[in-house]
Parts: C-alpha cells; sequence; structure tokens
C-alpha cells in the first residue's frame, strides 16, 4: 500500500475500534473488496481487495476504512441491517407476478424476483454509506483523487448498464425504477463532487434529475458520524423506495 | 486570443467510451445520448485549459476547435500533457495526447508517450499500431523499440517481442527496460542466458519490483533458491499491495513449501503434524478467541514473510508467550484458520499434515 491517505485511514480505524486491520487479497468475488469485521474470534477486521481490482487496491482500502469508521462509530452499539425474511419473501412473490417475470415459469421467476428483491436491500443498505465514504476519501485522501476517480467512473459505468435494452427488458419495471433512482443519486452526488455533470446524463434523460436531488438531499441532512444518523439515513432512502418495511436494524456489542 | 485555432476531427467509432463514466451498451443504444456525452467531454477538457472551444458531433464525427488564450497550442498541450504523466494523471493526460495524435499523427513524442500510455492500461492493440508506427518514422528510437517490445509481450507476441528489445539493445545496450524486458523473454526458455542480463538491470534499476521478480525468477530457475529468495522479499517489500509483489509472494510460498516438502522427499511432515496437534490442543484449551487472535497476529507476521524452512526459533508473538519456528507458526496458523474461518486460505497446503494431526487428536480423546 503506497498511499499516505489509505495509510492514515487504517491506522484511524486501528485506533478507534481497537483492532488490528488486516489487508489481503481474495480471487474474484464480483465486488471490489470482502471486509470480515472484527469479533472476539476474529479479532481483525481483514480487507481482502479482489485480485481484479488491485489497480485500486488503495482507495478500496480506503473506502472500506472509511465505512467501518462510520458503522463502528459507537463499538458498543453497532448496526446490523437484518432483511425480515418473511416480508422480503412476500415482496419477491409480487415481484414474481409483474412484467416480464410473470410470463416466464413460476421457478425461473421465483429466483429471479428473490435475486431482484435481495439485489434493491443490498443496494438501500450500502449505497447511501458508499456515497458519504466517497466524500470522506475525497477529503481525507487527496493522493487518491485520481483512483477515487478511476474507480468511481468504472462504477459509474457498470451501473448505468441498466440504460442498455438487454438488461432494461428483463427487470420489472418497478425494481428497475428503484434501482434506477438510488443509482441517479450516486451519479448525482459524483457530478456534484468532480464538477462534471457528464454521469447524470442518462439519468436526466431518463426523468430521475429530481429523484436524484430527493435523495441526495437525505444524504446531506443525516452525514453526521453518529449510529443514528446512519440508520436514519439508510431508513430515508428505503421509505423514498418503499423497501422501509422489510428491514430491522439490530445491534452488536464488539466489546462483549 | 490565439488566431490559429487547434483543431481535429475524430469518428464517433473511433472514440474510447470507456472515457465517459456512462455505460458503453447504453451509449450505443442511443445515439443523443452519444453525441451529448461525446461534446460534453471534449467541451470540458478544453474550456478547462483556458480559452474557448468549439465542439460539434455531426456526421458521424467529433469536431474539436480550440482557441487558447495565448502561444502555440501544440506546445501548450504537450507539454500540460507530459507535466500530467509525470505526476501520474493519466485520467486528464489521455484526451489531450489523443487530441494531439488525431491532429498531428506522425509526432514522434506524442506517438512515444501516447504508445506508452495506452499499454501501461492495457489497451495493447492501438499502443502496438501507434509503437510500431514511431519506429517506423524514427527506427533510432531505442526507448520506442523497448516500448513496443513491451506492448508486444503484453499482448502476448513474445517472439516478435524479443526481437524489438533486441533492436533497442543494439541502439543503446545499456537501455535498463529493454535489458529487464529481453530478461524476462529469455528466462522462460533459457534462464542461463536472461541472467546477465538481468545482472545488469538490477544494477541500474535497484528499486524496480519488475526488474527485481525478473531477476528472482531467474535465480530459482537456475536453482538458486538462496540467492533468488531474498530477491523476490526485496521486491515484495518495495510495495506489497502490488500485482507484482503478489507474483513474487506465491513464488516464494512455492519455493519454501517445495524446500519444506524436499526434506522428506515429498511424504509427510511429522514435525508439521506434532505441530499442528499442539496447536489443536492449545486452541481447544483456550478457546476460539484466543485461537483468533494467534492465528491472524501469525497471518500478519507472515505477510512480510516466515522462513519456515530455518529450524531456528526466532520468532516471538504478542498472544503466545516463547520462542517459535517460522514452521510451527505456520502450523499454528493453519490449524488456526481450520478452526477459526476454514474458507479463508491460509497460503500454504499442510492439509495432509493437518488431517493426520486431527486424527491423532481425536484419537487421544478417544472420539477417532
Amino acid at each position: 500500500m503506497k498511499s499516505a491517505g489509505a495509510k492514515e485511514l487504517v491506522a484511524t480505524v486501528e485506533r478507534a475500534t481497537g483492532y488490528r486491520v488486516v489487508v489481503d487479497t481474495v480471487e474474484d468475488i464480483g465486488e471490489d473488496a470482502q471486509m470480515l469485521s472484527a469479533r472476539p474470534e476474529l479479532p481483525v477486521h481483514t480487507i481482502r481487495v479482489s485480485k481484479t481490482k488491485l489497480t485500486f487496491a488503495d482507495y478500496i482500502v480506503a473506502s472500506q476504512c472509511a465505512m467501518l469508521l462510520r458503522t463502528w462509530v459507537d463499538v458498543t452499539r453497532i448496526p446490523v441491517f437484518s432483511p425480515i425474511v418473511h416480508k422480503v419473501r412476500y415482496f419477491a412473490d409480487r415481484i414474481a407476478k409483474s412484467r416480464p417475470l410473470s410470463q416466464a415459469s413460476a421457478d425461473v421467476a421465483q429466483k429471479m424476483a428473490m435475486n431482484f428483491a435481495q439485489g434493491l436491500l443490498n443496494q438501500v443498505r450500502s449505497m447511501p454509506l458508499e456515497i458519504l465514504t466517497i466524500r470522506d476519501c475525497r477529503e481525507l485522501c487527496p493522493d487518491l483523487h485520481d483512483m477515487q476517480a478511476d474507480s468511481v467512473e468504472y462504477e459509474l459505468r457498470r451501473l448505468s448498464d441498466v440504460f442498455a435494452p438487454k438488461i432494461r427488458s428483463i427487470a420489472p419495471d418497478q425494481v428497475w425504477r428503484d434501482n434506477v433512482s438510488m443509482n441517479s443519486a450516486f451519479a448525482l452526488n459524483w457530478a456534484e463532487m468532480s464538477g462534471s455533470s457528464l454521469a447524470m446524463l442518462p439519468y436526466e434523460s431518463a426523468g430521475f434529475g429530481l429523484t436524484a436531488a430527493k435523495l441526495l438531499s437525505a444524504v446531506n441532512t443525516k452525514s453526521g458520524k453518529t449510529t443514528d444518523d446512519y440508520t436514519g439515513l439508510i431508513d430515508a432512502w428505503a421509505k423514498q423506495i418503499g423497501l422501509r418495511t422489510l428491514y430491522t436494524w439490530e445491534y452488536r456489542n464488539a466489546r462483549a | 486570443m490565439s488566431e490559429q485555432p487547434f483543431s481535429f476531427s475524430l469518428r464517433l467509432q473511433d472514440f474510447d467510451l470507456s472515457r465517459l463514466p456512462i455505460s458503453a451498451d447504453a451509449l450505443r443504444a442511443d445515439a443523443n445520448l452519444l453525441a451529448q456525452a461525446i461534446t460534453q467531454y471534449y467541451a470540458q477538457i478544453f474550456r478547462k485549459l483556458g480559452g474557448a472551444a468549439n465542439v460539434a458531433v455531426a456526421d458521424g464525427a467529433v469536431h474539436v476547435s480550440w482557441f487558447p488564450e495565448a502561444g502555440e497550442a501544440r506546445k501548450l498541450l504537450f507539454e500540460q500533457a507530459l507535466s500530467l504523466l509525470k505526476k501520474g494523471g493519466y485520467r486528464e493526460a489521455e484526451p489531450l495526447l489523443q487530441s494531439l495524435h488525431a491532429r498531428y499523427p506522425d509526432d514522434t513524442e506524442v506517438l512515444y508517450n501516447y504508445g506508452m500510455m495506452l499499454s501501461d492500461q492495457g489497451r495493447l492493440d492501438t499502443a502496438s499500431c501507434l509503437l510500431a508506427r514511431l519506429v517506423e518514422v524514427a527506427p533510432d528510437h531505442s526507448n520506442g523499440w523497448t516500448a513496443l517490445g513491451v506492448a508486444l509481450s503484453r499482448g502476448g507476441d513474445k517472439a516478435a517481442a524479443l526481437k524489438a528489445f533486441q533492436r533497442a539493445l543494439e541502439l543503446a545496450p545499456s537501455n535498463p527496460y529493454a535489458l529487464r524486458n529481453a530478461g524476462a523473454i529469455l528466462g522462460e526458455t533459457s534462464p542461463a542466458d536472461a541472467l546477465p542480463l538481468f545482472k545488469k538491470a538490477v544494477q541500474m534499476l535497484p528499486d524496480d519490483q519488475q526488474t527485481l521478480l525478473g531477476y528472482g525468477t531467474c535465480l530459482l530457475r537456475l536453482g538458486r533458491q538462496d540467492e533468488g529468495g531474498p530477491v523476490l522479499k526485496r521486491c515484495i517489500d518495495i510495495d506489497p499491495l502490488s500485482e507484482t509483489a503478489e507474483q513474487a509472494r506465491v513464488l516464494r510460498t512455492r519455493l519454501a513449501h517445495d524446500t519444506m516438502r524436499e526434506a522428506v522427499s515429498g511424504g509427510l511432515r511429522p514435525d508439521v503434524v506434532m505441530y499442528c496437534l499442539d496447536a489443536l490442543k492449545m486452541f481447544e484449551r483456550d478457546g476460539r478467541t484466543k485461537a483468533g487472535a494467534v492465528t491472524m497476529e501469525i497471518a500478519m507476521l507472515g505477510r512480510g514473510g516466515l522462513d519456515i524452512n530455518d529450524s531456528a526459533q526466532k520468532y516471538t508473538l504478542r498472544s503466545l508467550p516463547g520462542q517459535f519456528s517460522g514452521l510451527r507458526l505456520v502450523s499454528m496458523m493453519y490449524t488456526g484458520f481450520k478452526i477459526i474461518a476454514p474458507d479463508q486460505n491460509a497460503g500454504i497446503d499442510l492439509s495432509r499434515e493437518y488431517e493426520e494431526a486431527k486424527h491423532l487428536f481425536e484419537m487421544e480423546k478417544g472420539t477417532g
């Protein structure tokens, strides 16, 4: 790890949480990194950077640390996002009945609907925090600005794949709109930070400008580094998207 | 404001869509969105440089005219691109070099810098074309031949790459990058021929990870493990999280593993079985929390390299009293991972010894 900013963030996490941070690599897992936060029987935070994303390794480590600093702000009350299984299943059943899934076999429709439901929940859980950590890293790691821009724009390209006809045609309309709404806030945040509105072009032209502004305004309102702000932000997004009833918060004590 | 604009046109199909923060598939599906995005992209770049910029998309191409506030446009753009490249600002340098190339296709400085940058980014076909054009226009450009060789080698054409490096060395026999890269190709089939090239390169580039990786690999291939191991360790220490360090780490682990196995002709290591058995007993006695603390401390220590082929008890831990050999620590770590995180790759295969230890452990407990 070369970046002074990333090293400083690692040191800050170690000081703030009382656990060492181990950085390692992992085979391609479809995500930037795998984070195993500390627990009594594994008393270190392990950040395993995907081998396919080593180009962005320093930035990925920095952003994972920034996430830890926000979620572990109170080590005696670490929020855990817990989907309510039967409600998620009901939500997935509704998705399965909408077009185009309703035209597939029941088995395929169920599986795809569950994937969509879990994907939306995962997005609402992670994306607001991701926006905040992008801002944190911008401020705390000036030596990573270029790497951050490459990484975020890579993500923006991936997210805007939903505008390609082949993707658009397989997702039920409401799932697509929910997903694009959250993506649009992510894009708007980057447009504001980078000073370039390019990332917002597809969202503006599809009519998501206002949605993006509303979701991003929740991020601005609840950007404080407290556990309640963190859960409140995710709840605000989930409420706006219509997912708030599908999960609950549990809290764990890292010292216990 | 300069009266002479810097103008160029580029076919939309030649525009690299990965420069935009928008999915290429989405852009290809929407011609208006594509035109808007490319127009905005160039307008932002040239307006940032000062002066005025006109950008328009028409007839399947983007047409750009930039009027700098003062000075000669080519010089201003190239100096700006070079200064960005030196600072590692590839993102901003690239569109400037691409624009310069569109306007001055045979400019050797542009061909060299743009070609190298694309090669580093893995865009090898375009890089090879630009660099091949460079050595055609400037056949005595030793660095140009080297850069072409690198791009060809990265693309898998090792024979053509070696020829390019050899041509670079004819023109400049001490070119360290040509030496290093020629060595890397020769080392695959003839490490004895590659070694003198690496020795010379490493004198000139003592902190270059790739040179050290190539040199260390070459030494291992020649059976000179005692010299190769430390060279690979140095390669890792320079930047432990880089891809080159990862390759060096794999080689070192394999080397340590082979050496360890050689001591028992590939069979079971009884000392490792006993170390694993001791660890199983200790972790059962002291619990999972202790197992986690010890395992992770060894794992962290191991990132810097544990010498498992030296029996000296030269390591200490904070989480456990006493002094330990590298092999004992690795055996403890392996056992610990099997208990607390069985899916985690411990980086070494002690599975046979661990299974034997587990069998003994269960027999002692009366459950086996």
